[in-house]
């Protein structure tokens, strides 16, 4: 059994988000190391306030909501862009929910909360960076890379922005960055989480674990589920529901006020907590910024305004076994077969499909006429995207009306966009468990 | 009573809660790569932080690889390498 310790620093990462937005606003290190070189630099350092001024908030889970509160006590105006957060959930919390090209053009300074995912590496990149205004800085305390460093390094230089206060950084230890000879950029070695309090709570929360794991209790931050407590029937399902979570998220992109897990056949007559739990842990993993377990899914669910319905139907419908996830106008179904118990999306959007989930998927639907499926696999082959494999998913009447493609790497939103742009293209959505 | 190897700074009020459960922690900051081959054979758990490499060599080495030894656990924390004090 895996066990961790999350969210034991999550205070400590908000905080030390807001020391280096003051540091940077005022310029205190670099004051700090002229005055104790004997020089007496009161013109220099000249800063800025942040009072009235605008933060923008990329990814708002635990850590950001944080340091939103705190922005808020500054008298800070707060934007935020989290494709996962509902718009109710961000007014309650002041802040007005905008997409990331808004946030950047309105931005004085640009906080990241997000998680390193392939999504977010690079996220504030050059192109981005330009619609910024001269007077953003940007901070960031969540993970390296998800800032590109040359481009941030080019765009202060240059003077486009001006300034940043960076924690981490792509490569660490980071010793040597274009970032260091810039005047107006603030850095720490990633001390994010070091603080006595955070690493009190860690020895604490993994003592606490380790006592309930060695004398066989359920452990709440395992990572992985200790399944004896499940029964046979249900057990090989809790992996499958977290990768329909996973999927569903992804098809959904902003996750619904109101998720609803029904469980048919065979296993609608079993407790399904822990499965309809995976499923959820699955889903808020891949859009979380925190370690998700299984006891702290729930909570996020809350935190994120999202309730999630639970419903058993021991009567089998079209399998022996399914279990089908709604939300949002979208609905994903899945279910095991064979031997192997190997994993099955058998709907997606109340269409049927027959397909194994991937780390990339590109679903498409379509009006049922010729020439859709050749469209969309030159498209593909245009952009040299290698298709893994295809599957034809039919609606209701029977009529096929949706592509579903396993591709090597995941399809950009142009591609996307291109695909989504052709007559007859109904819907155009990548997926995938990666 | 469980034996607990701990290979890196973990704060000491975690730890005492350990042995106050009668546990016994073994400390082993800065063990070899070999050397937690040889420790991790006799512990019945292992908390690291984020300088420990667990290997799928060390987890073959695990007296609890199987599921009979259920009151087994290897832990890790998500919190970053602390610089010990003095």
């Amino acid at each position: 059994m895996v066990v961790n310790a999350p969210q034991s620093n999550v205070i400590s990462a908000a905080e030390h988000t807001m020391a280096l937005l003051l540091a940077q606003a005022r310029n205190v290190p670099q004051a700090h190391s002229a005055l104790r070189a004997g020089r007496w630099e009161r013109t220099k350092w000249e800063g800025v306030e942040l009072y009235e001024k605008t933060l923008g908030i990329i990814g708002l889970g635990r850590i950001g909501k944080l340091v939103a509160q705190r922005a808020l006590a500054f008298g800070m105006r707060l934007v935020a862009f989290d494709p996962f957060v509902a718009a109710e959930r961000a007014r309650q919390l002041s802040v007005d929910l905008v997409d990331l090209d808004t946030l950047v053009e309105q931005s004085d300074f640009i906080t990241i909360h997000v998680a390193k995912t392939p999504q977010t590496v690079g996220l504030l990149n050059t192109d981005l960076l330009k619609k910024a205004k001269p007077s953003l800085r940007v901070i960031n305390v969540a993970r390296g890379g998800i800032v590109d460093e040359d481009a941030l390094a080019d765009a202060i230089r240059e003077g486009r922005i001006a300034g940043a206060a960076l924690d981490v950084f792509a490569k660490e230890p980071m010793t040597e960055s274009p970032l260091f000879a810039l005047d107006s950029v603030v850095v720490t070695p990633h001390l994010g989480a070091s603080t006595a309090e955070a690493q009190d709570k860690a020895g604490d929360t993994i003592a606490e674990q380790v006592l309930l794991a060695l004398a066989g209790d359920f452990v709440p931050f395992a990572v992985n589920v200790d399944a004896s407590a499940v029964s046979e029937t249900v057990r090989p399902f809790l992996p499958l529901a977290e990768n329909l979570g996973r999927l569903f998220a992804s098809l959904c992109g902003t996750l619904p006020d109101t998720i609803e897990i029904e469980f048919q056949g065979d296993i609608g007559g079993y407790d399904n907590k822990l499965t309809a739990l995976s499923l959820t842990k699955g889903m808020l993993a891949y859009v979380s910024d925190e370690p998700v377990s299984y006891v702290n899914a729930t909570n996020i669910a809350r935190d994120r305004g999202i309730t999630i319905k639970s419903a058993n139907n021991p009567v089998a419908k079209d399998f022996v076994n399914c279990i089908t996830v709604r939300g949002g106008g979208h609905s994903l179904g899945g279910t095991l077969v064979g031997v192997r118990s190997d994993h099955r999306i058998v709907s997606i959007d109340e269409h049927s499909v027959d397909v194994p989930p991937a780390g990339h998927m590109l679903v498409v639907r379509n009006t049922d006429q010729p020439g859709m499926v050749g469209f969309v696999g030159t498209v593909l082959g245009q952009h040299r995207i290698n298709i893994g494999d295809m599957h034809l998913g039919r609606s209701a009447d029977g009529i096929p009306a949706m592509i579903v493609i396993g591709t090597d790497v995941r399809v950009s939103a142009d591609v996307q966009a291109e695909i989504a742009a052709h007559q007859g293209i109904l819907s155009v959505h990548a997926i995938g468990l990666a | 009573m469980a034996r607990i190897l701990v290979t890196e700074k973990i704060a000491d009020t975690g730890l005492a809660r350990l042995r106050d459960a009668g546990h016994e922690v073994v400390i082993r900051e800065g063990l070899s790569a070999d050397g937690l081959l040889d420790e991790i054979a006799v512990a019945n758990a292992l908390i690291i932080r984020s300088a420990t490499q667990v290997t799928d060599e060390v987890l073959s080495r695990t007296a609890w690889s199987s599921s009979v030894a259920p009151a087994s656990a290897l832990t890790t924390s998500t919190s970053r390498r602390r610089r010990a004090a003095g």
